[in-house]
């Protein structure tokens, strides 16, 4: 064990004296080495204290919990209960304290515990949300003990306790059965299940149910339509009485009373772009003659990569597998600033609307990005494509790279059969860690109705928010 | 409060609170500091939310909100006394967000090494994290020594970040 090992343990431990305190900071001074090797011993530390530590000395506690027979009275940590925590019942500080909330497995039923007084959920978001049988409407920021939410409209969002987050679209009937737990009757629900909430439950009629495996996932159980669910992101399991199975990102599936349809992929079509494979067809120009593969990487012109990038990228998505080819580069980190491009998406039905979605590769530590929008319309800027895009594949050498798509247009509605979509770099001329890797765009028929009104255009962003 | 953008801020902190809890705890080293300095710094976030641009990196931005939170707290306390100096405080700055997948990713795989762990190294750990015992306390409890007991943790420690760091499978004879 070297000297800077006892000193980050002495820091970790609290027991640094000046003169180890001097010498711990000019080694994370003067050596990058010592640098990383106490970041990471101290995110370790913290990490199992925020994970392990479930009985409240340190304040990060929330939630009451067996005690261990290991200890005597005397040294249990004396319990706190969490509520005194959001006594200011600030949303910023509720939400605080309750991303330290300790993750519970799913009970074996969706039966009410001995916390059945207690809050096991907040609300975080309401958009024109309409009530049924509440006469005192929730507020946002306010806290929800275990009971039923009948939304007749609009949308609202509920945090658990254990992090995960809902979206339920109205009219939807929807019951919360403890910190990690619910029931869905009725209407549409999405769900975002950050790892530490893992193992979130869903019941669903039929005697079915949903745990999820850290993940995005959503639930359409609207009146008039066939009830479904499919997965964004990560895995779920659906466990029904006759049987089980994992749904993994990018399908769905039917849920029937006797239990979920075959799972299918989600029905993005992935392609690539110059992509003539199919009844539907991609042609991507660029504003300027931009056509052919550029020799040197610094003329304001797009380059093209068929190897390295995106072969790293490893296969076995449908999406994934049916990009595979070149990818369009912009180096601006070479001061090149290539012109905008066009990708025309022909073959579509005037009768429907689709929601597009740009493909394009990023990297952990740089900012590779594109900008991406429908083209002529002026009224709207480019959609900014970057980390906050869905991940659907990683690679390179030292794991840098991620595949991502990102949804530009929503509802939208093609005219003579087509729609075309601008595509552009970050729009600056030289930043050393800029670059934009463009490789395809997806189409999805949209939920929406033929006769819906107004189509939107907009961009809900499909976000994950974090670099994965 | 733009609802979009409350529901964005809510997403990222979710994924991002781990590395903010770890860059404050390097700074102020003791958990009930890092609790209060990071709810200030969520509160600050909400408000501030409005000046967040959602098309930028998250991170960078609320690190910078949390840098701002010490500084206060610490004024607060009259508390000068300060482990770091600047130039550590800024490399670390710096350094957590260029190491954040990484830490993600430790996050992501700490269950599976803890399971791992040899049955010894395991106890003093649930015992110093779960139970949230200092070595001497825990030395008391296990009638071992305080040196044999701060061993031990090293030892398990070292094992669980070369597991994370490495993927290192660990193995019962390397462990003690």
């Amino acid at each position: 064990m070297s000297m800077h090992d006892d000193l980050m343990q002495a820091f970790i431990d609290q027991t640094l004296s000046v003169d180890e305190a001097d010498t711990l900071n000019r080694n994370l001074r003067d050596d990058d080495e010592a640098l990383e090797q106490f970041i990471v011993l101290n995110h370790l530390h913290t990490l199992l204290h925020e994970r392990m530590h479930t009985v409240q000395g340190s304040g990060f506690i929330i939630q009451e919990q067996t005690p261990s027979p290991m200890l005597s009275d005397s040294v249990k940590p004396s319990p706190k209960r969490w509520g005194s925590l959001l006594a200011a019942a600030v949303l910023a500080l509720a939400a605080t304290a309750w991303f330290f909330l300790p993750h519970e497995n799913p009970a074996p039923n969706p039966v009410i515990d001995h916390q059945q007084s207690q809050p096991v959920a907040l609300l975080t978001n309401l958009d024109d949300a309409v009530f049924i049988d509440t006469p005192t409407p929730p507020a946002i920021g306010g806290e929800l003990p275990p009971g039923e939410l009948r939304l007749k409209s609009g949308r609202a969002q509920v945090m658990f306790k254990s992090g995960a987050v809902v979206d339920l679209i109205g009219p939807a009937e929807f019951y919360m059965v403890g910190p990690n737990h619910g029931r869905l009757t009725a209407g549409v629900f999405e769900a975002f299940v950050p790892e530490p909430a893992r193992g979130f439950t869903i019941d669903l009629p039929h005697a079915m149910r949903i745990i999820d495996l850290g993940t995005r996932f959503r639930i359409d159980m609207a009146d008039g339509a066939d009830h479904r669910m499919r997965v964004t992101e990560g895995t779920v399991q659906l466990i029904w009485p006759n049987g089980q199975r994992t749904l993994t990102a990018g399908y769905q599936c039917v849920l029937r009373p006797d239990g979920p349809g075959d799972a299918v992929p989600v029905k993005i079509l992935a392609m690539k772009p110059n992509d003539t494979r199919g009844p539907l067809s991609t042609t991507t120009t660029a504003l300027t003659p931009d056509s052919a593969p550029a020799a040197a990487d610094n003329d304001n012109a797009w380059g093209f990569s068929a190897a390295n990038e995106q072969a790293q990228l490893g296969a076995g998505s449908f999406e994934v597998d049916a990009l595979a080819g070149q990818v369009w580069v912009a180096r601006n980190d070479l001061g090149e600033n290539p012109p905008r491009l066009t990708t025309v998406i022909a073959g579509l039905d005037d009768a429907r609307r689709y929601n597009i979605y740009v493909y394009y590769i990023t990297h952990t530590l740089q900012h590779w990005q594109l900008r991406a929008g429908r083209t002529g319309d002026v009224n709207k800027s480019l959609i900014v494509c970057d980390d906050s895009g869905a991940q659907l594949a990683s690679g390179g050498n030292s794991d840098e790279l991620r595949l991502r798509r990102r949804r530009v247009l929503t509802d939208a509605v093609p005219a003579a059969g087509s729609i075309s979509i601008d595509i552009d770099d970050a729009g600056m001329t030289y930043r050393e860690d800029v670059r934009g890797f463009y490789k395809g765009i997806g189409i999805e028929i949209s939920d929406k109705h033929a006769d819906s009104p107004t189509p939107a255009d907009q961009t809900p962003p499909e976000t994950r928010g974090a670099n994965s | 409060m733009d609802s979009q953008r409350n529901q964005i801020l809510a997403r990222q902190w979710v994924t991002a609170q781990s590395v903010i809890a770890g860059y404050l705890h390097a700074q102020l080293g003791d958990f009930q500091q890092v609790e209060e300095v990071l709810q200030s710094t969520a509160a600050a976030a909400v408000r501030k939310v409005d000046e967040y641009d959602p098309e930028r990196p998250f991170l960078p931005w609320v690190m910078g909100i949390a840098h701002y939170e010490v500084l206060m707290f610490r004024r607060r306390l009259a508390r000068d006394r300060c482990v770091f100096d600047n130039e550590v405080v800024e490399r670390l700055t710096s350094r957590y967000q260029t190491m954040a997948p990484q830490l993600r990713a430790m996050e992501q795989s700490l269950a599976e090494c803890l399971d791992q762990l040899p049955a010894r190294s395991r106890q003093v750990v649930d015992l110093r994290y779960r139970e949230g015992l200092k070595p001497r306390q825990i030395a008391e409890h296990l009638n071992h020594s305080g040196d044999a007991v701060r061993s031990l943790l090293k030892r398990a420690l070292q094992l669980l970040r070369d597991c994370l760091v490495n993927r290192d499978s660990i193995t019962e004879g390397g462990a003690e």
